[in-house]
């Protein structure tokens, strides 16, 4: 019971440090109203591009986790604190206008929370055996074990002579570790319950935003597409599918790019398609991408893919090059991702986990 | 999917790959269905929303040709399916769903059963998660019990920070979640390379020769000298071997020198006393930290 409340209270904690991060971007944007789940969308998203920049300098002098975490527990810190600064007269505003929200809409409110909480307890409560765990989990409490980054085999626990290029700017299970050693949980508890609730939400969210999107406010009909969206990742489940990843493997980087990122991709697709010179959706599009590099080296691929998927039907409609231009700018730090990574594979370098 | 490669299926490489990624389900039918009604019954704002960018994905990502171009330039043998979840299958199906159920019928009792009418297709139409059963977890840390029992016993049988185990594929996999100061003999490619008798090529063979010999005892009751067994042991670090009650080898562990130190539900733990024993320790990195 007690491990319940602190999983509950951290993933609250884990959305409040999103929404601190994001509220920095859109609290100070004054053409367009404040929305608690798009600060909580960009957040988080602004929250692993500014965790892999602080981690991979650290890694590559390799820098022990303690000293990461401090450094992250005192970003965390200066972040919660300069958002409720800066954002403390729109804060107030804003618990009282989502306050009001939720009163005029009181059933579709209760209805889509119920909806969340049967899905978060489902998936949570189930117990799932997954080969990737063996990597994920493992690199957090390899991590937490030896106090350093990467450098000991999460498989076997052995010393590596040089960094897997292919894990190296997925940071994501090194966040894990380090939200671990910040609060004190276990990293299955940590991974397997805090991290799969945070994902499962996110997920929703995106669903709530394109339904309200597509259906103009209709707060029924977007009840009603939460309810088809929800049911049907229980179902379009052969181990390859996104909706699989989400259901049994949530704990996993892949999983937030399945269910979150590429749902958030279409819905700024569908933004742009109302205004194309919009500067702060391709800013989303671009935080996106890079942090999404974090989650999966696979998001190296399949961003800029999703992006061009999107972004030529976009410039055809719009009549505008410069739609194909903007599209890859926000995608190049994935593509040089993927040169770098392919680079590596070829044998053009290595990086060493000592000095040589 | 492992099993399929670019160089070998060619232009079927994505229609197999089509047919894994759907199994003996219909939600990608689903999808075109959807954007093919939007495409003749949609507004021009839900055909930019959805059809345009399907159009995109066929002419892509679910062209034969695309993964053959793409392969020459990175490997995407393993992972091409997750090029398939930039479609919006399950956007484009809800909200075809939700726009049938308000544009058929008026009254609230008709939309309660056209949406139920319609999860039931969405249910057929797939697989259910938990088909094979809805295992529950027996503790917050979302492991079974036995993987906790099986790290304490090593821990209380061990005089090393750092002890060093060989454990059936399971507790394997998940050991080290649980507890990361216990290390493993073989990592996941070596234990798949030989409970898969997959070719290793002759240089891997030759660096994995200790492993392997200890995978083929445990896992394929491979009767070999003791004095090589002992030798693989020996050259490891292994002192914990972990395995099911009922595996066949355990009668040849224990002739061989190894001590059952404990049991679980159905495992048992074997301890070897290694004679050269060498602690693995943490590298010093503090000296390159100025």
């Amino acid at each position: 019971m007690i491990q319940l409340l602190i999983a509950t209270a951290l993933i609250i904690l884990n959305f409040i440090l999103y929404a601190a991060f994001g509220s920095l971007v859109t609290g100070r944007l004054k053409d367009r109203p404040f929305s608690a789940t798009v600060s909580v969308i960009t957040g988080f998203f602004l929250y692993y591009l500014l965790f892999e920049l602080v981690c991979v300098p650290i890694m590559l002098k390799w820098r022990p986790l303690s000293l990461l975490s401090e450094i992250w527990g005192v970003i965390l810190a200066v972040v919660v604190i300069a958002a409720v600064v800066l954002n403390r007269k729109l804060l107030a505003v804003k618990v009282s206008e989502t306050g009001k929200f939720l009163l005029s809409h009181k059933k579709f409110a209760v209805l889509s929370a119920v909806l969340v909480l049967a899905e978060l307890i489902v998936i949570i409560h189930a117990y799932q055996f997954t080969l990737d765990a063996a990597f994920y989990v493992s690199t957090a409490t390899t991590s937490l074990q030896t106090d350093m980054l990467n450098i000991y085999d999460p498989y076997t626990g052995m010393w590596q002579d040089h960094f897997e290029m292919r894990y190296f700017f997925a940071t994501y299970p090194l966040n894990d570790a380090v939200m671990c050693r910040l609060t004190g949980v276990h990293p299955l508890l940590w991974t397997k319950t805090v991290m799969e609730a945070g994902t499962i939400i996110l997920s929703n969210l995106i669903y709530y935003r394109i339904g309200k999107h597509l259906f103009r406010e209709d707060y029924r009909k977007t009840f009603l597409f939460l309810v088809f969206c929800g049911f049907m990742n229980f179902f379009f489940t052969t181990i390859y599918t996104a909706s699989a990843f989400l259901t049994t493997r949530t704990y996993e980087g892949k999983a937030i790019l399945g269910n979150v990122v590429m749902p958030l991709i279409f819905l700024l697709y569908l933004k742009l398609i109302e205004d194309d010179r919009d500067k702060m959706l391709w800013l989303m599009i671009f935080m996106t991408a890079t942090g999404s590099a974090v989650l999966s080296n696979s998001a190296n691929m399949l961003v800029p893919t999703a992006v061009a998927v999107f972004s030529l039907p976009l410039a055809v409609i719009k009549r505008r090059f410069s739609v194909l231009i903007k599209a890859f700018i926000c995608v190049l730090p994935c593509l040089l991702l993927v040169l770098m990574y392919v680079a590596y594979v070829r044998g053009m370098f290595v990086i060493y986990t000592y000095p040589r | 999917m492992q099993t399929l490669t670019v160089e070998r299926e060619g232009l079927l490489y994505a229609i197999k790959c089509i047919q894994y990624y759907c199994g003996g389900g219909y939600y990608l039918l689903l999808w075109a269905l959807a954007a093919l009604f939007l495409l003749i019954r949609g507004t021009k704002a839900e055909r930019r929303y959805f059809v345009y960018p399907a159009l995109m994905l066929l002419l892509t990502v679910f062209n034969p040709v695309f993964p053959v171009l793409i392969n020459h330039f990175f490997d995407i043998n393993k992972e091409y399916y997750r090029f398939f979840w930039i479609a919006p299958v399950i956007v484009t199906v809800a909200y075809t769903a939700v726009r049938s159920v308000f544009e058929k019928t008026e009254n609230r009792a008709g939309r309660i059963i056209l949406s139920i009418g319609i999860l039931m297709v969405l249910a057929g139409a797939g697989t259910f998660a938990y088909a094979d059963g809805y295992t529950v977890q027996e503790n917050t840390y979302k492991v079974p019990n036995e993987v906790i029992a099986v790290s304490k016993l090593i821990r209380e049988n061990s005089e090393v920070e750092y002890p060093v185990a060989l454990c059936d594929f399971n507790m394997q996999m998940e050991i080290r979640q649980y507890d990361a100061s216990i290390l493993l003999t073989a990592d996941r490619t070596q234990y798949l390379a030989v409970i898969n008798n997959e070719e290793q090529d002759d240089q891997v063979k030759e660096q994995n020769t200790h492993v392997n010999r200890l995978l083929n005892v445990i896992t394929k009751n491979v009767a070999i000298p003791e004095e090589k067994f002992l030798e693989s042991m020996q050259e490891t670090n292994t002192e914990f071997i972990v395995l099911s009650k009922e595996s066949p080898v355990i009668d040849y562990l224990k002739e061989s020198g190894l001590t059952e130190v404990g049991t679980t539900g159905t495992r048992v733990v074997l301890h070897y006393d290694l004679p050269e024993r060498r602690p693995m320790e943490l590298a010093d990195y503090t000296q390159f930290w100025n």
